[in-house]
């Protein structure tokens, strides 16, 4: 058993830059969209997550401050400055957006784990080893030799609502699908239903689906992986190191399928930043690291 | 202030954890379950459905007669097409689809589009399936539910 209780602090720290960079590029990058909702009328207002507590939606104008913020901050807490204050507001401001831009009707499920994390990174203490923060004590970046359990426990925490969140969606499907869901025939219907939705109303779909669609015998093993690999999520954080990788590459492989099936992009996991807490991630920066600075 | 990671305490882990934990898994133990953000039961594509789909749309009608697809923006305002998509379901559910109708048209109107003439809500009830595999003959709708019609005036 792998449950790995101990980690370098600079593990946590990778998962702290890339998930806090992540945040703040993907909050710029839809930035427009997020601020120019709020001019839609407010009776399309149907408020989740973060936002239920508000009566309307928030003017353009404190949107924009509201990304601002965020952005920034997310910056901040990437690069480790004043880490305890900045990825609190950073993890709250991505919380807040994201709420308020899905408040319209339609919630989405691309963006939960990037919530889920940062808000996880934000009490703890991912900013003590290459940061802005380690650096200004004049410590060494390696200052977690009392206590690596501490950076154990926060990633394995993030681990585990990773997988979680794998064998809800697993339990969704079993609980209003049956067994039924596995025989094909609900993906097929699914997969076809989605792209006409999206293909009338103007979104892009897939390109590959309106072939595959005729050849039913196709969806039943399609069901079956999926299904077995987010059951197996719970492997991710009590198996062996081999096994939590090829996990890992599976359930990567399955949104990769999500998206050339459905044109429907987990951006969080297809950029690996929802895994990182399950990989050895200073040991694949440090290569990295080697391979642009090899005379080091 | 965050305590300094050398003082987390051990009830302090278990307490975040415990929160984290049943933050994920707590929306399913809800009766009903219930989907939200980030908190979620992750119901998308879970249930059992059939080929056959009702699919409210707002499309424009040039000249001819023909339909032209409107953007996300010419139907919500938006370019989010997700948002499109919810605004004319909102609206047909709400019966509000007439005044949906005139903000369209009046989209379009300043769009300065000449070739749309009218503007048309409707739910068209269509088999994905054989839309996909039985070519243009799966392509007629099952059904067609017209809810608005308004014109496009310059």
């Amino acid at each position: 058993m792998s449950w790995r209780w101990s980690a370098p602090p600079q593990r946590l720290a990778v998962m702290r830059v890339l998930a806090f960079a992540y945040g703040g590029i993907y909050v710029a990058a839809r930035a427009p969209t997020i601020v120019d909702i709020g001019d839609l009328p407010t009776s399309r207002f149907d408020p989740v997550g973060a936002a239920a507590w508000l009566n309307g939606p928030v003017s353009p104008g404190w949107l924009t401050v509201a990304v601002v913020v965020t952005v920034l901050t997310s910056i901040a807490a990437a690069t480790g400055w004043r880490y305890r204050a900045t990825a609190p507001i950073a993890a709250l401001g991505i919380l807040f957006v994201l709420s308020h831009r899905l408040s319209w009707g339609q919630v989405l499920h691309t963006e939960n784990l990037l919530v889920m994390h940062t808000l996880i990174l934000a009490v703890t203490p991912a900013g003590d080893a290459w940061s802005l923060d380690a650096r200004r004590r004049r410590t060494s970046d390696h200052i977690g030799d009392e206590a690596p359990t501490v950076y154990g426990w926060a990633l394995q925490l993030m681990a585990a609502v990773t997988a979680l969140s794998y064998v809800v969606a697993a339990w969704a499907k079993l609980r209003n699908g049956g067994l039924d869901w596995i025989s094909g025939d609900v993906l097929r219907n699914h997969i076809a239903r989605d792209n006409l939705r999206k293909h009338l109303l103007g979104d892009a779909s897939s390109p590959i689906s309106p072939y595959l669609v005729g050849h039913a015998w196709l969806f039943a093993p399609m069901a079956i992986v999926a299904m077995v690999v987010e059951l197996a999520a719970p492997i991710a954080i009590v198996a062996s190191t081999r096994l939590r990788h090829l996990w890992v590459g599976a359930a990567w492989a399955f949104h990769l399928g999500v998206l050339a099936l459905m044109a429907i992009g987990f951006p969080y996991q297809l950029a690996f930043v929802a895994f990182v807490p399950l990989v050895d991630g200073e040991r694949i920066a440090q290569r990295i690291s080697r391979i642009i600075r090899p005379t080091r | 202030m965050w305590p300094r990671s050398r003082r987390l305490s051990t009830p302090w882990m278990a307490i975040v954890s415990l929160v984290a934990i049943a933050a994920v898994i707590g929306p399913i133990l809800r009766q009903p379950p219930q989907d939200s953000f980030p908190l979620s039961t992750y119901p998308m594509f879970s249930s059992l459905i059939e080929p056959v789909t009702a699919i409210d749309l707002a499309v424009g009608v040039d000249t001819n007669g023909a339909d032209v697809r409107l953007s996300p923006e010419l139907i919500a305002g938006t370019d989010e097409v997700i948002i499109a998509g919810s605004t004319l379901r909102q609206s047909v559910r709400a019966g509000t689809t007439a005044e949906l109708c005139v903000e369209i048209a009046q989209r379009v109107a300043d769009q300065g589009d000449s070739s749309v003439v009218e503007i048309q809500i409707r739910t068209d009830t269509l088999d994905a399936i054989a839309w996909y595999a039985s070519g243009d003959g799966g392509r007629e709708p099952v059904e067609r539910i017209v809810r608005s019609v308004c014109e496009v005036r310059p």
